[in-house]
């Protein structure tokens, strides 16, 4: 449907010709799932964040489905990942290797606000007010503990946040980071499409 | 035109773009619908799709779910009112083609072939169905089919299972709607949920969960 309510199978095509562009750095059921929760949060107060948007390829997606009046808040480093601590672990070290350098040409997305900067260094200026979903796609403990330091407290009541490769085997650094910022928030987590290896907490 | 050589993902892409651009699901209900079924992989049961149509739907189903596939349908088209139709069931014969392309549909994209049952689903009975539902897609557009439909898969619904009403919410008939408020399961009725479609607006489908 069009944002004034009316079916458009142009726009349909134009959405799925985007989910094509974004498989591969995301896989079909993850894409899916983001976007039903951000359908499911148009009407919670906040914005649209990223953290580790990449090329944007998922960030275009989130902006076409964006309801009316909000923004879209795209960030990365575009300098790849930060080095992998201790925590992380010599899987992660080996994945990131194998994964060569994340490291791309800031990235141009229509209709959304791309920050360049390393996550810990963002200043207010350039974070929402409030947040109504986030996806987080870090990778490792450090980028997903900073990212984490700056939804939560912006999370509106209802509101979703998904961390990407919660379940991959290679990632540990994820869910340890989780683990240390959960406690301090009312958060419910839904591992369910846990197939999708992705986690989503909702605020409550 | 066969698709057997496609990855898993691009089998599923290509589904997905099949259904939207035929019209049959608009984005926001064709990424609910995924999503739902992913909700039910850890559900016991089957999937079973009422008013598969000529069954692209199904297979954009069958892609991402390793479950068996169940499909109904009187092929062609949507059920009709036919509780006064008292027509022998099930036959043979002219239908036949219409089922038959859905299990091409199906082979041509490696999926395993679904159960595939035709005719009117007022007669429908318990030995057409799998012996656990995990999640079912009706897609009846009448009330007395909705109504007959609930009836017959609830008590086979497992617990956790999801039932998606298609044409719910739609702005023109109240069909599903009526067929929903007339069916009077034992225990209490499950709550429906109304998904939000793209952009804020009301979604055409509900679904409730088996608690």
């Amino acid at each position: 449907m069009t944002k004034d309510g009316h079916p458009d199978v142009e726009y349909d095509r134009h959405c799925c010709d985007l989910m094509k562009n974004a498989v591969g750095m995301q896989s079909f059921g993850r894409l899916v799932n983001l976007a039903y929760h951000l359908n499911q949060t148009a009407q919670i107060e906040g914005d649209i964040v990223e953290f580790g948007c990449n090329q944007g390829n998922t960030g275009r997606l989130l902006v076409a489905l964006a309801a009316p009046k909000k923004r879209v808040w795209l960030y990365d480093s575009f300098e790849g990942l930060p080095a992998p601590t201790e925590t992380d672990g010599i899987a992660a070290d080996d994945l990131c290797h194998q994964r060569g350098s994340m490291a791309v040409p800031p990235c141009e997305v229509p209709g959304a606000t791309v920050v360049k900067g390393w996550f810990r260094d963002l200043t207010l200026t350039q974070l929402p007010h409030t947040i109504s979903f986030a996806h987080l796609d870090g990778d490792l403990y450090e980028s997903i503990s900073d990212s984490l330091n700056l939804v939560l407290p912006r999370l509106s009541e209802g509101a979703v946040c998904f961390i990407d490769d919660f379940f991959h085997p290679r990632l540990p650094g994820i869910r340890e980071a989780l683990l240390v910022h959960f406690q301090n928030y009312k958060l419910v987590m839904d591992t369910r499409g846990e197939r999708a290896q992705h986690v989503y907490l909702v605020k409550q | 035109m066969t698709h057997r050589k496609l990855t898993n993902h691009a089998r599923t892409l290509r589904l997905f773009e099949l259904v939207i651009d035929g019209g049959i699901l608009d984005y926001s209900r064709a990424a609910t619908l995924s999503h739902l079924l992913m909700q039910s992989h850890a559900t016991p049961g089957e999937v079973c799709e009422f008013g598969c149509i000529k069954g692209h739907r199904a297979a954009f189903m069958a892609s991402l779910t390793e479950k068996q596939m169940w499909v109904y349908d009187e092929f062609p088209g949507p059920a009709l009112v036919a509780y006064e139709r008292r027509q022998p069931p099930f036959i043979e014969g002219p239908l036949k083609p219409e089922a038959e392309l859905v299990s091409e549909l199906f082979a041509n994209f490696d999926l395993e072939v679904p159960h595939i049952v035709e005719g009117d689903f007022c007669y429908l009975n318990f030995s057409h169905l799998p012996e656990q539902i995990a999640f079912a897609h009706v897609d009846t557009e009448n009330s007395d089919t909705t109504k007959t439909v609930l009836d017959l898969i609830w008590p086979f619904v497992s617990f956790g299972g999801i039932v998606v009403l298609n044409q719910f919410n739609h702005t023109e008939t109240d069909n599903v709607r009526k067929g929903y408020e007339a069916w009077q399961p034992d225990g209490e009725k499950p709550p429906l949920q109304h998904p939000i479609a793209t952009h804020g607006q009301a979604s055409v489908h509900a679904y409730f969960v088996k608690a």
